[in-house]
């Protein structure tokens, strides 16, 4: 496969396919044949990195019809019917793919369609990745992506399908004519897919007598992601100085496991505290450890411990004559997006709880998306600086309810007609009150920020009042969390006996200390493990761990 | 009447302009409709080809005049082909429909001669019910599939296989019998007939048939299941309005003025080819006279896939269902349906504006969706030029065709429940849906002797101990027996349980993992349940302003389970309503001009905290729970999870947590895998045991025991024994039987659930264990409690071959024994006759000078007690194979207890306690006691042994032996 065949399967994708068609004439399975092809054909991540990468900055609108693209993408709704093609015209070519009979062809033949050549392809429908970082977009796309226009790109016409419609976004209906694995696609999963871009008619306006066209990508091959998107070596290495590439994700030359992970960890707890924090590290500390928290097994549940840092001063009035959206985001949420490929900061006010709907929600035969649709591996910031006095009514209810419960069961209600189904999530929750304890959560974890009053006002700075650390601090940072969000952590015999031996010896003397405390210490303590990036929990860090726990259960009390 | 169809004309029925030709026939719509499908699927066996004629039979709005387009099977120049079979299948199936009788047992011979019913005696019912559609004027036949199937399995494989081919043959049949039966029931105004024979309607009959073996679910709908006869389930999610369907049109050629009628309508709007007229040759322009066309209605309804057919982690998927002439208003929206008939092919609604001109024969379906012949009647003002649009290909959808619809509930025998008179065959259909592998192991399963506890250990693999309430998890699993009684009134089956106890003692633990392990499990806090209501609440629809009901957990959990987490803090309103569920399995709703009863049959697990978040040992169960007695008393089983504090559990809690931990859910392991356990559930489900006499025996006893206990007052119950527990004690039994895969209920079934509920509801608080009431009680002889006697009996299986286990042992000690002790000392009746010897011995002495202490343990020492003791003694038992001196086991005792014993008295209690204790222990069946040596005992040493016992007996005492009793099991004895 020369790269000329290459590039001419870029330029002109539906004539490879109709190509291999011919070639393969008669092929039982000629849809993962096509698959296989296209596969091997841009195996090579330099070859993949050729396709061109359809996202806000290129939405579809910018490509000719027939061109192929690659769309990262998170799943949205996988309830659309399936639909039947012809996979084999009249003349004998091949269908499907947005390849249809030309109508001097069809016409012959129009009653005549032979039934046992109609074929079955799947729809669903993707959007671009929600709460997706900037720095993550452009490691997976390249930073070959045009000068970004300075309007993010209306949205599409389906915005309700989106988490977040206020944001800029592309949402495209897929069709996928391989079957084989066509189950494994569930909604909120990341997914790159390849394949062939055309407009066609919807297949959500079921109920509509004049459909809408759509952006379709007839798939080629799909490529499936790793929960970080952007992969990161656990436990971490060190990084070539130059380009700041990483050796082990490039080349195979051995990692150098990386010797300065301590100071690395020391030194982005105190960026965090300086920048986001007022200065309160042990805060940050605990934040650190919430980022890196995900579902690890759903049978035993080990989930990421909501945390609540309280205290959290609400922002600073704002000025009368600014419009109410004008309320300052805290800084903490910038801060958490130079640091993670997912994270979203969900402000809550009472309006926005009463208006907005949380949970995706089947309206027509469509599904509306939830706020709380979000790709697997995400960490939610939810701030409680803008609830005021006032009337909590039933939808906010139910929204409260469904946070609470993507926190407590890492799983997310859908709602269609007649009927709701519970579908997993993977959202580590920091929930930011101004009081004692969250207004609207329970959480396991919960941490008093010690900020001075004058530090207030730089707790809800702008988020180009961030100093960003050098390029090269940045990129360890990032390695560190987002390693640390990969790894796992083995707690060897040894240690194991001297936790059971440390409970045991706890419940004599304290009868209030119940196995929840010690599922909460193994939590946080594998946590911190990770967070040391240390494959292997010791007993000197799960003391080191237990007694972070002690201290913050001293700084709630 | 002339039914003539079966050499099809090539010609439509036309009428001529009246000049220029007569009326060649009375319009007979039966050949028309078979011919074109005839002359175009012969060779498809799937039938496929004409699905797209039938499929797309669709009045579309856009008569557009200018169509010229070929329309081969409206053409005359294109050769009819008959359908051999299709003709040979409409007689059959007349035939059927001639000679069914609802006794008929072998199939007869079938008529010769189409026009001589050879019916045999008894009720023709299909035939009475053709007279029954004239008396009601109803078009549709009602087919029971499983009398085709009993009549002739040839014609029921070939309509389910090619129904979509057969299906105008089959109609002709009905239509044949008609004219043979009820003649003036052909035409819609008969009267009119003799005056004006253009007018001349004739009705369509529909046949609908049910009660298909197998009912498939949306996901189950392949390409390879196009055409064929099928029911397919699910909730009705929307209900487009009623309206005409073009089904024949009459056409008034705008050329000559002469008149075509019965233009069939496949789908689709279809013109006439040609004026039949010879020296017109119009083929374009035409207009449908709206007035002779002939309609039917028609509707579309959505269709959504039941919750318990969803993968995990899946969308449910949607489906069109076409449904004509009277099946229409049949669904509403919200209904769980089966519908049957055929999967079917249709171009895309999205197509629409789009396709290719000449594909333009193919309509969209959409233009039904607008209300075709609202369009089509307005006449052919429709949409020009389709032609010149784009040059995309058709896209194509499926629907499904549906000839019968049916409540799913009310559907008899694919109940959801997987039960009811579904006998044999819904056990082998499950079977049959597995994969090889998975048969094997389920057979495994079943042939597997301790399946029971096996199982038991496989529920709720991250909780540790707590045996007895997976116990009860496994039972409410398996479901009792839906029973409906001749007076049509349901008798629940359904385990509801209720677990009290400490905070964090892995309540929701278990509620979770039954959400998590069935998917029709609603889990739901009774805290925040007054948000979103555990009834159902009525919505107003923003949009069209009506009142919708909104279903709440219990609805939603219909055949489930609805888990309720602090079940204490529910509402009010909401206890209500629950009471209502758990009885009558329904809800009743009276909002907003809503009045209406629904269905909620629900198994409810529920977990609630003590009053004042510790359980209160000293007071009773009720005293310790805020709920109202009457809530109480439905559920069948209540367990009490109590945080225990002491060193051996924590660590075992610590070991498992820590492992959980560690190794995620290797650490956890069961024994079946979810998966597994799952299809065995549903196996056994399909189990509905009947009692044996024996069993029933049993049963009654246990009751009366129940009942006697309560009545003496000297249980501790929380409530009344009532036929409540009787129902409950059956149900379990039920569940017992289903988890052994076992068609009758043994007696010991019924054995465990009694233990079962005892456990439940009279053991639940334990009081302190006040060793020298007990002795009292034991030394009068009538006071016995009646329970203890339900000991003697054996309590379960194990306990019953203790009981000849035992008896067979002292049987071989009776006359070493008796020689050395006498008989008042060893009588076979154990604790009670020989309480009184040792006290003396061990207790007297240290005990006279001070008032005597009474021997009062805490139940929790009790138990704590009891496990070390049946550890030790178990440890024991697997080294050395025998059981242990008394003597060696007080020992034992003391040593351990050595570091807490400060002074003699202390020893001497201590001592006294144990003593009582392993007496104790022995009465309530957690030990046996073996006097003499346990090693002689063996057969062959016999005569030997009762020397040396004998001289043992001379030395002193008589060696006591202790052994764990066969029915402990070593593994829980510590979580009870």
């Amino acid at each position: 496969m020369t790269a000329d065949y290459r590039t001419q399967a870029v330029e002109d994708p539906t004539v490879v396919v109709q190509e291999l068609y011919r070639a393969h004439a008669g092929s039982p399975d000629f849809p993962r044949l096509v698959a296989e092809h296209f596969a091997k054909l841009f195996e090579s991540p330099n070859a993949f990195k050729k396709i061109p990468a359809l996202n806000v900055h290129r939405p579809p609108e910018t490509f000719r019809d027939g061109a192929l693209v690659r769309f990262r993408a998170m799943v949205q709704d996988t309830s659309l019917s399936t639909e039947m093609y012809l996979a084999k015209h009249s003349d004998g070519t091949c269908g499907g793919w947005g390849i249809y009979e030309p109508e001097s062809a069809s016409s012959s033949s129009a009653t005549d369609v032979d039934y046992a050549n109609l074929r079955e392809c799947n729809v669903l429908w993707a959007t671009s990745v929600p709460a997706e970082s900037d720095w993550c977009g452009e490691e997976m796309d390249g930073s070959n992506t045009p000068t970004q226009t300075d309007s993010p790109s209306p949205s599409s016409s389906r915005a309700y399908k989106y988490p977040h419609p206020e944001l800029g976004h592309v949402g495209i209906q897929i069709k996928l004519y391989e079957r084989e694995n066509v189950e494994s696609f569930k909604a909120s999963d990341v997914v790159t897919f390849v394949g062939i871009l055309s407009t066609e008619p919807c297949g959500l306006d079921q109920t509509q007598d004049i459909l809408a066209d759509a952006p379709t990508l007839h798939v080629l091959f799909t490529k499936s992601h790793a929960p970080n998107v952007v992969p990161r070596p656990f436990p971490r290495v060190s990084r070539s100085n130059r380009d700041g590439v990483l050796l082990s994700i490039s080349s195979n030359s051995p990692a150098t496991p990386a010797e300065d992970t301590a100071q690395i960890r020391e030194e982005l707890i105190a960026w965090i505290a300086d920048e986001a924090l007022g200065g309160d590290r042990h805060a940050a500390e605990w934040i650190l450890l919430s980022c890196i928290a995900r579902v690890q097994s759903r049978h035993p549940p080990l989930l990421p411990p909501p945390l609540v840092v309280s205290h959290f001063p609400p922002p600073p009035p704002v000025p009368s004559t600014a419009p109410w959206s004008a309320a300052p985001l805290p800084t903490l949420s910038a801060v958490l997006g130079l640091l993670l490929p997912l994270s979203h900061t969900l402000s809550l006010s009472l309006d926005s709880l009463n208006k907005s709907t949380f949970t995706p929600e089947s309206k027509d035969e469509d599904l509306h998306a939830g706020v709380l649709q979000l790709p697997q591996g995400t960490v939610l910031l939810v701030s409680e600086g803008g609830v005021r006095e006032g009337q909590l009514l039933e939808r906010g209810v139910l929204n409260v309810r469904a946070l609470q419960e993507v926190m407590d069961a890492q799983t997310l209600a859908y709602v269609f007609p007649f009927s709701r189904f519970a579908f997993p999530t993977d959202i580590a929750c920091v929930v930011l009150a101004e009081g004692r304890r969250s207004a609207f959560f329970r959480a396991e974890l919960s941490v008093p920020i010690r900020a001075s009053p004058a530090a207030v006002a730089a707790l809800y700075k702008p988020r180009e009042a961030v100093k960003v650390p050098p390029r090269e601090k940045l990129d360890a940072f990032r390695d560190l969390v987002v390693g640390a969000r990969g790894g796992t952590v083995v707690v060897p015999e040894g240690t194991s006996e001297h936790i059971q031996a440390q409970f045991v010896s706890a419940r004599q003397d304290d009868r209030s200390v119940t196995p929840d405390d010690l599922i909460r210490w193994m939590t946080v303590s594998k946590l911190y493990a990770l967070s040391l990036h240390e494959p292997t929990l010791s007993v000197e860090t799960w003391q080191r761990a237990k007694a972070f726990d002690d201290q913050r259960r001293a700084l709630v009390a | 009447m002339d039914v003539d169809g079966a050499s099809s004309p090539p010609l439509r029925y036309t009428s001529l302009p009246p000049s220029s030709a007569p009326v060649p026939t009375p319009s007979s719509p039966g050949p028309s409709r078979a011919t074109p499908r005839r002359n175009r699927q012969q060779s498809d066996a799937l039938g496929l080809s004409d699905n797209e004629a039938q499929a797309v039979e669709d009045d579309a709005p856009q008569p557009s005049r200018r169509r010229g387009r070929a329309r081969n099977h409206m053409g005359a120049d294109v050769p009819i082909v008959k359908d051999g079979v299709g003709e040979k299948v409409q007689e059959a199936f007349e035939t059927f429909l001639r000679t069914f009788t609802e006794e008929v047992d072998l199939a007869p011979t079938p008529a010769s001669e189409a026009g001589v019913p050879s019916a045999p005696d008894g009720e023709l019912i299909y035939i009475e019910q053709i007279h029954t559609m004239r008396d009601f004027e109803l078009t549709t036949l009602y087919v029971d599939y499983g009398h085709l199937i009993k009549l002739d399995e040839t014609l029921a494989e070939a309509l389910t296989k090619q129904y979509y081919r057969f299906l105008p043959f089959i109609r002709r049949a009905v239509h044949n019998l008609v004219a043979e039966f009820e003649p003036d029931y052909l035409k819609i105004n008969p009267t009119a007939a003799a005056t004006d024979s253009v007018n001349l309607e004739s009705r369509e009959f529909n046949v609908a048939f049910y009660s298909l073996p197998l009912v498939s679910g949306i996901r189950d709908l392949k390409t390879e299941r196009i055409g064929t006869l099928m029911s397919i389930s699910g909730t009705v999610t929307r209900t487009s309005e009623v309206r005409p369907e073009l089904l024949y049109g009459s056409f008034i050629c705008e050329v000559c003025g002469g008149l075509v009628n019965d233009i069939e309508q496949q789908f689709k709007y279809t013109e006439p080819s040609l004026c039949p007229n010879p020296i017109c040759g119009n083929r374009t322009a035409w207009q449908l006279q709206i007035d002779t066309s002939k309609f039917t209605d028609w509707q579309k309804v959505r269709i959504q896939e039941n919750p318990s057919e969803i993968p995990t982690g899946s969308m449910p998927r949607s489906l069109d269902v076409i449904l004509r002439s009277e099946l229409v208003e049949r669904a509403k929206a919200g209904d769980k349906c089966v519908f049957t008939g055929t999967f079917i092919v249709v171009p895309d609604v999205s197509s629409l504006g789009l396709p290719g001109g000449e594909n333009a024969t193919l309509q969209r379906e959409s233009a039904r969706a607008q209300g075709g012949t609202a369009a089509s009647s307005i006449g052919g003002a429709g949409v020009t030029g389709l032609k010149s649009l784009g040059v995309r290909d058709l896209q194509y959808k499926t629907a499904f065709l549906a000839c019968m619809v049916q409540d799913a509930d009310g559907y008899r025998r694919n109940n959801v429940r997987g039960e009811e008179n579904g006998e044999e065959s819904n056990t082998d259909a499950f079977a049959n849906s597995l994969t090889d592998p998975e048969l094997q192991e389920l057979q495994h399963m079943i042939q597997d002797e301790h399946i029971y506890s096996r199982l038991v250990g496989s529920i709720a693999p991250t909780v540790y101990g707590h045996e007895i309430v997976k116990k009860g998890l496994l039972l409410q699993l398996m479901g009792g027996v839906h029973k409906q009684t001749p007076e049509g009134m349901h008798l629940r089956g359904d385990i509801n349980i209720c677990i009290v106890g400490d905070p964090s003692t892995s309540k929701s633990q278990f509620l979770k993992y039954i959400c998590s392990f069935l998917p029709r499990a609603v889990y739901t806090s009774g805290k925040a349940s007054s948000a979103a209501g555990l009834t159902a609440a009525v919505v107003k629809d923003e949009e069209t302003g009506d009142f919708t009901i909104e279903a709440g957990a219990l609805m939603l959990a219909d055949n489930g389970i609805c888990a309720i987490d602090e079940f204490d803090k529910m509402d009010i309103s909401d206890q209500v309503a629950i009471h209502e569920a758990m009885e009558q399995q329904t809800i009743s709703i009276a909002k907003a001009g809503i009045h209406a009863t629904l269905n909620a049959r629900t198994s409810i697990l529920a977990a609630a905290n003590p009053i004042g978040g510790r359980y209160d040992r000293k007071k009773s169960l009720r005293a310790n729970v805020a709920m109202t007695a009457p809530i109480m008393s439905r559920f069948d089983l209540f367990f009490v999870v109590l945080d225990e504090c002491d060193e051996k559990s924590d660590l075992n809690i610590a070991k498992h947590i820590v492992n959980v931990h560690r190794f995620q859910d290797q650490a956890i392991d069961p024994e079946f895998s979810t998966e597994a356990l799952q299809r065995y559930i549903r196996y056994a489900r399909t189990f509905n045991p009947k009692m044996t006499p024996e069993a029933a025996d049993v049963l009654v006893e246990k009751y009366r025991i129940l009942r006697q206990d309560d009545a003496s007052g000297a249980s501790r119950n929380s409530y009344r024994i009532t036929v409540r527990q009787l129902e409950s004690m059956i149900r379990l039994s039920e569940a017992i039987a289903r988890a052994n895969c076992k068609t009758e209920i043994t007696p010991a079934f019924v054995r465990e659930a009694f233990s079962l509920l005892r456990q439940s509801i009279i053991h639940v608080e334990q009081d302190d264990i006040d060793f020298d009431e007990e002795e009292l009680r034991g030394e009068r002889e009538g006071d016995r409690r009646p329970r203890a006697s339900s000991h003697v009996d054996g309590e379960d299986s194990q306990g019953v071959e203790m009981s000849g286990l035992q008896s067979g042992v002292d049987d071989m000690y009776e006359p070493g024994a008796s020689g050395a002790n006498g008989p008042s000392s060893h009588a076979p009746s154990r604790a009670t006759s020989q309480v009184p010897q040792p006290q003396g011995e061990q207790g007297g002495p240290a005990q006279q000078p001070k008032p005597k202490r009474r021997m009062v343990i805490t139940h929790d020492k009790y138990v704590t007690l009891q496990s070390l003791i049946v550890l030790h003694l178990s440890q024991v038992e697997r080294e050395t194979g025998t059981g242990m001196d008394r003597d060696e086991l007080i020992d034992w005792y003391l040593e351990l207890k050595e570091e807490e014993i400060q002074d003699v008295e202390e020893l001497e209690y201590e001592k006294e306690l144990i003593t009582k204790m392993l007496r104790k222990l022995v009465k309530d069946n957690y030990l046996i006691e073996i006097r003499g040596d346990v090693q002689d005992s063996l057969p062959p040493s016999m005569e030997e042994s009762s020397g040396q016992q004998t001289a043992d007996s001379q030395e002193g005492n008589v060696r006591v032996y202790y052994m764990v009793h066969p029915s402990v099991d070593t593994e829980s004895s510590s979580s009870v």
